[in-house]
């Protein structure tokens, strides 16, 4: 065999190795952020429609100084697939039976006490630190352009470290609760491991942390957010969900007409 | 006398609380914010929750209320230490699977210092039936709050809300909402995706006397005639719009009056604005000019315009202002705020009459609301006022209250009202001219 005969074999079986390596690599194209975004919500986000409870317990300083608890019933918007949200206040005593509707813009509060329904914008506040968005079901890639800003090991609420993929969120809608988020994903499994929000000026609002996964719905879901406050790192929010449970939610219910009638528990 | 000054001396003492109260707080929502150097570091991520007890709830609310009322000079024989006990009950319970009943009724007592104020008066407030006849009908009879309107200071379509109110110890649009007594009514309702249509029937029960807005207020008086006094219909259709503008059409026929038409339409401008306008027109008569028993009929619109907007910080800040046609105008009021001897007793009985209507006096006023839930960033507490000022003779009647959040079952509340006018004005004649109340609420 000539020396350049053996050349052109070895150029050929070099060739062929890195077309047989390079082959899987091409048929697993990278995910876009818009993909590893919507699969963070399906992990938030049980499927279809469903009822969850939600305590929220607010700390100052370590110390406990809130506690309510709310039942939320979402179901996905078949125009746009955004979620609908009802939201009925279980504790403290004072607000059992209020309730509040959410269709995107379109915010209700209605208290039986005096049977009205009143308008509210999105910005208003009803449950203390948390924003009505960090409580309702939502989901993020439909509000949210997403591009990936890298890879990063961080650690996790549970002091774990993770790595994670960093996705940069910018509002693509007036009525969300944050102009712009950091969003850390895990890179194994798709898993929302932390967020920091921040305002349209830049300013952080606030760090979450998504952690304690557990068996809902039919797969891992963290049950349990950390938020802390942007400026005061004592003033920490913690969200628990607990009862996932798949429900048929009429379109009624979603109707401000309708809330003066509610009594699903 | 003794009471009186004992009192001045308690609002005086309050007052001073209430300001070092409001320093405090202020005080120690700007300490939250600096931990103390030699504090242990806090990590949040350490926190460990207990799940929240399952109270249960039977809907009962007591109240105990003590008020001090600085009266106008020359006002009648009133008292002005007053207190005053209330029970609230509202409940519902569920009978079958497609009905439930309900029942909310409030009783309230007043005892004042001398024997002027003494009233005991129980309301029945709702007392009814609901079906499902199918997944998207309802019917619903008995007696029922039927509240309407987006406006938060005057709800001209809110058509039931005439003499409804048998208590009122407070001023505030949202408690005099909450006070009232239902109609007796039959009401169907069908609500699906596309809106919700609802008519209801209301039936006359009484043939009271009603003129000159006298009632009978005895403790267990039912008050049909405040509420089923005439035949009555009303209709509204509600369909589903998009989510920035939100409306609805309302229609309300009563024996006797010419057909009323109305309309509630609200707007999303922003994340944090929303504007909304209430309107209503129909053939009615107007307020009479002084010297006149009776006001020309004719086409007449009422209006309640404005918008609400929430502030970073959570204030949520109200401005509207109200309209009514049929009102007074200014050369009008002008002419009864002249007017001596028998014409000032016939401007009492007009007064009267327009606030248990919960009507306007004159054609044109602002009203503006504050109110801050967490308010300075501190849980427990929440702050209100509003104010309704009279275009014409720019006198105001200003509400400010505050409620601290003690535990999940119990609240402390300061009110405080004060009048604002010459003696002559709507709000400056009033007997009262502030009163200030401290109060608890249980919530069983």
């Amino acid at each position: 065999m000539s020396e350049r005969v053996l050349k052109r074999t070895v150029c050929a079986a070099g060739l062929a190795l890195l077309a047989v390596v390079s082959t899987p690599i091409a048929g697993a194209r990278e995910r876009t952020a818009v993909e590893i975004l919507e699969a963070a919500d399906a992990v938030r986000n049980p499927p279809g429609s469903f009822s969850v409870k939600t305590q929220l317990t607010e700390y100052r300083q370590g110390k406990q100084s809130a506690n309510s608890t709310l039942t939320v019933f979402a179901k996905p918007n078949s125009g746009n697939g955004q979620y609908r949200n009802l939201i009925r206040f279980v504790a403290p005593a004072r607000d059992t039976g209020k309730l509040m509707l959410r269709n995107g813009m379109d915010l209700w509060f209605y208290d039986p006490v005096n049977r009205a329904s009143v308008r509210i914008s999105p910005q208003q506040r009803l449950l203390g630190q948390a924003s009505n968005g960090d409580v309702m079901t939502t989901r993020l890639a439909r509000d949210y352009e997403a591009s990936l800003a890298g890879r990063e090991s961080v650690k996790d609420g549970e002091g774990a470290q993770r790595d994670t993929l960093r996705l940069k969120l910018v509002a693509q809608r007036e009525d969300v609760a944050y102009a712009r988020v950091d969003y850390w994903v895990d890179a194994v499994n798709d898993r929302p491991v932390m967020a920091r929000y921040y305002t349209a000026e830049e300013r952080l609002l606030k760090t979450a942390y998504f952690r304690k996964y557990q068996e809902a719905m039919g797969t891992l879901r963290p049950i349990e957010t950390v938020i802390i406050d942007g400026l005061d790192s004592s003033w920490v929010t913690v969200m628990q969900t607990t009862g996932h449970t798949p429900r048929e939610i009429p379109d009624e219910w979603l109707q401000r007409d309708y809330l003066p009638r509610f009594a699903a528990d | 006398m003794l009471w009186s000054s004992m009192l001045q001396r308690s609002s005086l003492r309050l007052h001073h609380a209430l300001l070092l109260a409001a320093w405090g707080l202020s005080s120690h929502a700007a300490a939250q914010t600096a931990a103390p150097a030699d504090a242990p570091a806090f990590d949040p991520l350490a926190l460990q929750v207990q799940p929240a007890e399952a109270g249960t709830r039977i809907g009962l609310r007591m109240e105990a209320w003590a008020q001090g009322v600085d009266l106008r000079d020359g006002a009648s024989a009133s008292d002005d230490v007053l207190g005053r006990a209330v029970l609230d009950f509202r409940r519902e319970w569920r009978l079958g699977e497609s009905l439930r009943a309900g029942f909310s009724d409030r009783m309230e007592a007043v005892e004042g210092n001398g024997d002027a104020a003494d009233r005991q008066r129980n309301a029945l407030r709702e007392l009814y039936l609901n079906w499902q006849a199918t997944p998207s009908w309802y019917l619903d009879a008995g007696r029922i709050n039927l509240r309407q309107g987006v406006a938060l200071g005057y709800n001209p379509t809110d058509w039931l809300r005439e003499n409804a109110v048998v208590m009122r110890s407070s001023q505030n649009p949202a408690a005099l909402r909450e006070n009232r007594l239902g109609a007796v009514m039959l009401r169907a309702q069908a609500v699906d995706a596309r809106g919700s249509a609802q008519l209801a029937l209301i039936p006359q029960l009484s043939d009271e006397d009603t003129s000159g807005s006298r009632f009978d207020d005895q403790f267990w008086s039912l008050g049909l005639e405040r509420t089923n006094r005439h035949r009555a219909a009303f209709l509204r259709i509600s369909p589903r719009t998009g989510e920035r503008v939100v409306g609805d059409l309302t229609a309300f026929a009563r024996a006797g009056d010419a057909p009323q038409l109305g309309s509630n339409l609200s707007y999303t401008a922003s994340d944090s604005l929303i504007l909304q306008m209430e309107w209503s027109g129909g053939r009615r008569a107007a307020l009479p000019a002084a010297g006149q028993a009776q006001g020309g009929t004719g086409w007449f619109n009422r209006l309640a315009v404005g918008g609400s907007w929430t502030s970073p910080v959570g204030l949520v800040l109200t401005l509207e202002h109200h309209y009514a046609g049929d009102a007074l105008n200014e050369a009008d009021w002008n002419a009864w705020r002249a007017v001596q001897g028998s014409g000032a007793r016939a401007l009492g009985e007009l007064r009267r009459g327009v606030t248990e209507r919960q009507d306007l006096l004159v054609r044109h006023y602002w009203f503006g609301r504050a109110a801050w839930d967490r308010a300075f960033g501190v849980e427990p507490l929440e702050l209100s006022a509003f104010v309704r000022r009279n275009a014409y003779d720019h006198s105001s009647m200003l509400q400010v209250e505050g409620t601290w959040h003690v535990s999940d079952r119990l609240d402390v509340s300061a009110m405080f009202n004060r009048m604002i006018g010459s003696d002559s004005s709507e709000f400056g004649a009033s007997p009262v001219r502030s009163a200030l109340a401290v109060y608890l609420r249980w919530f069983l």
